[in-house]
């Protein structure tokens, strides 16, 4: 796709046995940038593999009693058996395309080092024409006409590329364990109370196409190829929450993420059609030169709406305020999904787009998306609270963790926001993972209140969810602190600056409280103290090795992701330096270098903490009386601030509604046999009634007019007098 | 002599029609044989169009510049191609025709300058390989038909013909002849093999298309009594008139020279001439031979400007005829785009006939709406176009959200998809309708070739769509949503096809449907804002009455009985509009684009040359 039109990889020859793989080579060094397109390609490819193998299968199947042939293709492929090699391709595809990303983050630093900014843009960007109207005359840049694909590789998409792959062949290896029981020919769902096939082979196909429209999304460099990406993504985890469709629960919750992202995604079109009504281009690069130029040929107002355009966007797929209801229920899909799409890296897109995107973000758009970020990290942490489903507060959090990325890139700490985007992917990957392995244990259970004293049942995953727990919640020298200490010392900054916005540091100060709260208050309920419900407790058991092992590497990177050195200072992360070289050069945080807003926010945890210990721990406080006590806040936030209602009142409802009644406006149907009698009567209620019925009438007059032949002339002469009234009229009308 | 060209092209025009005629003399028993007769005939159809997709795209890659990679030419422009064949064909001493422009002419009915004359051009060819291909797939889904097998499928092939001589025709008399052919076998095909109530849908779908044609038929004597001798080569004109003077002497000097015709490239110029009289820019007008800074040479060669000017009193260049004429072509063709308020034959027409029927009224018929408005009514009447631009626009964008809405409101899959194609059609009126001049032409030919883009895209989703409601109309016996549910455990297969056309229904990137529609809200957005908005808005109803359908259909546990997986029959045809839908989404330049829009672009050009800005 990308490169496919300059290079031609058919025509080289090779000589000897190795002179292709050599050729591959020297493709590849030419422009190293190649690299991620290959590793691109490679889930695609193992997507394409498990889309044929079962496409092929399924057709076969019907056949197999009478065609040799059939046969001996349905039962290669598996026969009755959900497919399971080629779960295996695609985690191998998977792992592969890690090791590009590895492989071209190498290069790429020591490019980025060592060559000139110009040889850098020219080794790793590459153009191709998607579609184009007009005729291209040479050495003419006339705006509008070609949409391009391409790729272009710096550090952000290059560090984001390798934690994506990376937590994917994690989260790909995890789920060969996890969905084990999908091998089975008979699987039983016991929520949909059906017994069905397993689907192993289906869900590794989907997650394919999934990483393949992640990258993608990561190293495109124009936002037409983002917006394809991103509705892809969408769709992929469209069929990843209604994965057991059998139950409407999921099927709903699938509909509903789908639908919240179309209205976001609508406002990125609308976005999409300003840049290229106004730039011509949808390259973001190019776009943003002109801007830094001073060449913005868009009026003030409409560059905002662009902006807030695109950030709609970003609202939907990151599940923002007030477009964040989806979320939650998208745990409907199976855990290691919430682990990959739904916490570490779709979700996080939006926040990337936001970085991404920011030289096309003004001011009002910037404190936008800071106050969509700190009402939304209060809201999500507010919810967490009162959860007692594990993978909810697990979701809950993910929305609050979120709106802090949001309110840093919105404050100006571009790269605060990006530090705990990364962060955030790999403690969040390994808590949700870690709760994978807790439902796996307890036989898909997924209450808390059931659980209890789990950390002797299953010791390896207590304890790495532990180190998760620590990371988000900020402890010093775990991944979260440091990236959580900048976005403080960022939104204090800003608070400093701006008095008026206090609000953007009290809110995630105050929620890095509530956030210490919930997630200890999560462990406690799962691991600590004495089991509750004796029949989980007796059948709970470790995870296997395959799904041990992920998480302890994620452990490992929720510790030590974002160390540099002195390891004592936020700043002086070495991830963080990374990414500055990619920071947009209009992104000035106003950070303060100080620990002062850490030292508050370790504050705040601790005495989240110690909260959650009194209460879950010691029992000195009995969360039975303060929810009696607090009752009406505590339905209030077991409703979710009653969001779910009000959309569908303010909007299911009506738009549902107006579909009845445009349906009916349109044309009055009956059911089966009655349809007869609307076609025969005349029914001036509907539109297709008043169009029908100017057609009975006329017949209706014809019938009258032949009646009337044999009556009198004069009223034949009034009519025709009649009639030439009304042709003069008319042409009257058409000469003036 | 008669050339290569000539020959392709009523080959592709008549083949249908003559295979559907011999179907009539097999024995009546020999039902399955007519089946494969049939399929024959289309698939004979399909390669010959595909052959003069191969010889258009040779017709342009010969005038093309390797160097810039780009097929455009203004040689190889419809309008040019067709005047070439015209100025050869009078000469004092004719030229030989040349056998590879891709436009014939026979006389037909000298009386009256009827000719039989086609061509093919990057806005025609399209929807013919599109009709070839939907018409082979229809036959395939007919199989199931058992009643009046001969019949059927005489019908079916003569429609074909009828379909593909409105698309070939460049003579407004033949492209009404054909545009009637093919109501009559429509007419039967839905009143004798369709639903309970197939007699009162064929009898709506007669009236509503009867009127628009009535309309076409008085807008076409209008534009016959128009004398547009300025805009033919003097040649031509002359040699005429010498005709004449021998038949009548009695004719002044005057009307001996009268020059009427049905050529349309030839009614286009003078349409695109009364645009400029009517903007007070006669005097950019100019002869073809005679090209200058500014000028559009649209008169005759041997024309000059000053003595056509007092022909411009003429009704057809004034601001009430040019009026009266697109509206008439409008509302002719905009009955069978349909755009709403026109559009309630439709519903009925989808829902009772059989599903290969639906499958070509979805996947062809409309299109000859959105087809008659490119080719006629805009280069014709441009100047009442570009005044009426809005109504139209806001009709199509009317038309896309109403539609949405309506669809929602649906119980019954059939009308559903119906009600979808009324939406989806939307677009192809709100990317023609988006004018733009000078530097903003640019926008308009995304919009235009959009439009075209999203009515091949709708050719292939629409029927691939009312193909997987017969499917399931098969095993279930009912069209109702809420009967239908779970069919995806049984049918996995099916469902995950289906899958893919609902998204290309819904415009997923990187499936057809999203090419045309992105096409047109880039476009429109230039054009008017608040119409570009109203189709982006639309995408979100769009997606929730489809998804919701999908919940409802596919999903959940199924309880009504065991539906049996798609025959290898249905899975051949549903596969090939898969691959179909993704190639298109995947690759719009090199499989469309790349020899569509230059045909597009040149008409927007054409047009936008005559309003700048």
């Amino acid at each position: 796709m990308m490169a496919g039109g300059h290079i031609p990889v058919g025509t080289g020859r090779s000589h000897t046995p190795t002179g292709g793989a050599g050729y591959m080579v020297s493709w590849l060094l030419a422009s190293p940038g190649r690299m991620y397109v290959v590793a691109m390609f490679l889930p695609l490819a193992a997507f394409a593999l498990l889309l044929i193998a079962g496409g092929v299968r399924a057709l076969c199947r019907p056949a197999r009693e009478i065609s040799a042939t059939a046969r001996f293709w349905y039962f290669l492929l598996g026969g009755h058996r959900p497919i399971r090699l080629g779960a295996f391709f695609a985690t191998l595809a998977m792992g592969g395309s890690a090791v590009f990303a590895f492989i071209g983050l190498a290069t790429y630093l020591h490019d980025s080092e060592h060559r000139s900014p110009l040889e850098v843009e020219q080794r790793w960007a590459e153009r191709t024409t998607w579609a184009s109207v007009g005729e291209r005359l040479p050495d003419t840049d006339k705006p509008a006409a070609v949409i391009e694909l391409g790729y272009r590789i710096d550090h952000l998409s290059a560090i984001l590329f390798a934690m994506v792959t990376f937590v994917g062949t994690c989260i790909f290896v995890f789920s060969l364990g996890y969905m084990s029981d999908e091998r089975e020919i008979e699987h039983e769902d016991h929520t949909a109370h059906v017994t069905r096939p397993g689907r192993f082979g289906r869900f590794f196909l989907f997650l394919s196409l999934f990483c393949f429209s992640m990258l993608n999304l990561l190293i495109a460099d124009n936002l037409f190829q983002i917006f394809v990406s991103w509705e892809l993504v969408g769709v992929c985890s469209f069929f990843l929450i209604g994965f057991y469709f059998e139950r409407k629960s999921a099927s709903t919750a699938a509909n509903k993420a789908f639908l919240m992202n179309r209205v976001g995604d609508a406002g990125f079109l609308i976005g999409l059609a300003l840049a290229w009504v106004y730039f011509g281009t949808f390259n973001v690069q190019d776009i943003a030169r002109d801007i830094a130029n001073g060449q913005n040929p868009m009026p003030a107002y409409l560059f905002t709406v662009m902006g807030l355009g695109i950030f709609l966007g970003c609202v939907g797929k990151s599940a923002q305020f007030p477009l964040h209801t989806w979320l939650p229920d998208a745990m409907e899909g199976p855990t290691p999904v919430s682990a990959l799409i739904h916490a570490a890296t779709m979700v996080a897109a939006g926040v990337y787009l936001v970085g991404r995107a920011y030289p096309l973000f003004t001011a009002e758009v910037r404190l936008v998306i800071a106050y969509t970020g700190a009402i939304t990290l209060f809201l999500g942490a507010t919810i967490a609270l009162v959860q007692t489903d594990i993978k909810r507060v697990l979701a809950y959090s993910t929305v609050s963790q979120l709106g802090y990325m949001m309110l840093a890139l919105g404050v100006g700490g571009w790269v605060a926001g990006l530090l705990h985007l990364l962060t955030h992917a790999f403690f969040k990957a390994l808590l949700f993972l870690g709760s994978g392995s807790v439902i796996y244990g307890c036989h898909h259970e997924q209450d808390m209140m059931k659980m209890g004293g789990l950390r002797r049942k299953m010791p390896i995953t207590a304890y790495t969810m532990l180190i998760g727990v620590l990371a988000i919640v900020g402890t010093p020298f775990f991944s979260g602190w440091y990236s959580k200490d900048m976005i403080l010392s960022n939104a204090m900054g800003f608070a400093l600056a701006e008095p008026n916005h206090i609000a953007l540091f009290v809110l995630p100060l105050f929620t890095a409280g509530l956030t210490a709260f919930y997630m200890f208050r999560l462990w406690f309920l799962t691991f600590a103290g004495t089991p509750r419900d004796h029949h989980v407790a007796e059948h709970a058991h470790e995870s296997p090795f395959l799904m041990t092992v992920p998480l302890m590497l994620l452990a490992a990177c929720s510790v030590g992701i974002a160390w540099g050195w002195p390891a004592w200072e936020p700043h002086a992360s070495y991830l963080g330096h990374l990414l500055e070289q990619s920071q947009p050069g209009m992104a000035h945080g106003l950070a303060k270098k100080d620990h002062l807003a850490g030292w508050l926010a370790l504050g705040v945890a601790i005495l989240g903490v110690t909260v959650a210990v009194l209460m879950y721990v010691t029992q000195a406080i009995n969360p039975a009386n303060v929810k009696a006590k607090m009752a009406g806040v505590h339905q209030f936030l077991m409703r979710k601030w009653g969001f779910d209602e009000l959309y569908h009142a303010l909007f299911v409802l009506p738009v549902m509604g107006l579909g009845f009644v445009a349906a009916r406006f349109d044309k009055k149907t009956l059911p089966g046999e009655q349809a007869h009698a609307v076609d025969k009567s005349i029914n001036l209620t509907s539109l297709d009634g008043v169009m029908s019925a100017i057609g009975q009438g006329t017949i209706l007059f014809g019938r009258r007019v032949r009646r009337r032949q044999t009556g009198q002339i004069r009223q034949y002469v009034t009519a025709v007098m009649l009639a030439a009234v009304v042709l003069l009229g008319v042409l009257s009308v058409l000469w003036m | 002599m008669i050339e290569y060209d000539l020959i392709m092209m009523s080959l592709v025009i008549f083949v249908p029609a003559a295979f559907g005629l011999l179907c009539l003399i097999f024995p009546a028993k020999f039902k399955e044989a007519v089946r494969w007769w049939a399929l024959l005939g289309t698939a004979v159809t399909l390669c010959l169009s595909l052959c003069l997709l191969v010889e258009y795209y040779f017709l342009l890659d010969s005038r093309s510049d390797r160097g810039l990679r780009s097929l455009h030419h203004p040689k190889t422009l419809l309008d040019a191609r067709a005047d070439e064949a015209l100025r050869r064909a009078s000469m004092p001493a004719p030229e030989p025709r040349q056998a590879y422009d891709w436009v014939g002419t026979v006389p037909w009915i000298d009386r009256f300058d009827i000719q039989y004359c086609i061509g093919i051009d990057g806005i025609s060819l399209p929807l013919i390989v599109l009709t070839s291909l939907v018409m082979f797939f229809a036959v395939i889904a007919s199989w199931k038909i058992e009643t009046n097998v001969r019949a059927y499928f005489f019908l079916l092939l003569t429609l074909q013909t009828g379909v593909l001589g409105t698309f070939f025709a460049l003579d407004l008399f033949l492209l009404y002849v054909f545009y009637e052919v093919m109501l009559i076998p429509m007419y039967f095909l839905i009143g004798v093999w369709g639903g309970a109530r197939r007699k009162y849908a064929a009898f709506k779908f007669v009236i509503y298309t009867l009127l628009g044609s009535v309309f076409l038929l008085v807008a076409i004597i209008g534009l016959y009594f128009t004398d547009v001798r300025d805009f033919v080569d003097k040649t031509a004109v002359d040699a005429r008139a010498e005709e004449r003077r021998k038949e009548s002497p009695r004719l002044t000097q005057d009307e001996i020279r009268e020059y009427h015709t049905f050529h349309i490239p030839t009614l286009q110029r003078a349409g695109q001439g009364a645009m400029l009289v009517l903007t007070g820019q006669q005097n950019r007008l100019t002869a073809r031979d005679e090209p200058g800074e500014g000028k559009v040479p649209l008169l005759g060669r041997g024309v000059h400007i000053e003595s056509a000017r007092g022909r411009f009193q003429q009704a057809f260049f004034q601001p009430t005829y040019q009026y009266l004429f697109f509206v008439l072509l409008f509302v002719g063709f905009a009955v069978k785009v349909p755009v709403v308020p026109f559009h309630s034959w439709l519903p009925d027409a989808h829902v009772e006939a059989p599903t290969p029927v639906s499958m070509i009224l979805a996947g062809i018929l409309l299109k000859l709406g959105g087809y008659g408005l490119l080719r006629l009514a805009y280069p014709i009447c441009p100047w009442a176009a570009d005044q009426l631009s809005l109504v139209i626009a806001g009709l199509g964008a009317f038309g896309i959200v109403y539609g949405a809405f309506v669809a929602l409101g649906q119980t019954d899959f059939k009308r559903l998809l119906a009600y979808s194609s009324i939406s989806h059609m939307g677009y192809v009126i709100l990317g023609l309708a988006a004018w733009g001049g000078g530097a903003k032409s640019q926008y308009w030919a995304w919009g235009m070739n959009g439009a075209m883009y999203q009515m091949v895209a709708h050719g292939i989703t629409a029927s691939a769509m009312f193909f997987v409601v017969g499917v399931l109309y098969d095993r279930s016996h009912t069209r109702e949503i809420r009967q239908l549910g779970g069919v995806m455990t049984s049918m996995p297969l099916f469902a995950g096809l289906s899958a893919i056309l609902f998204f290309a229904s819904m415009g997923l990137p990187g499936l057809c449907g999203f090419v045309g529609e992105l096409f047109v809200v880039l476009g429109s957005w230039n054009y008017h804002p608040g119409l570009s908005l109203a189709a982006i808005g639309a995408t979100v109803v769009t997606a929730a009455y489809l998804l919701w359908t999908w919940q409802r259909v596919y999903l959940g546990v199924n309880h009504h009985g065991h539906y049996t997986e798609i025959t290898a029959r249905e899975a051949a045809v549903l596969l090939t509009f898969v691959v179909l839908s993704i190639a298109l989404g995947v690759l719009p330049q090199t499989l469309l684009l790349s020899w569509m829009e230059p045909s597009v672009t040149g008409l927007v050009e054409s047009l936008a040359r005559l309003k700048p800005d």
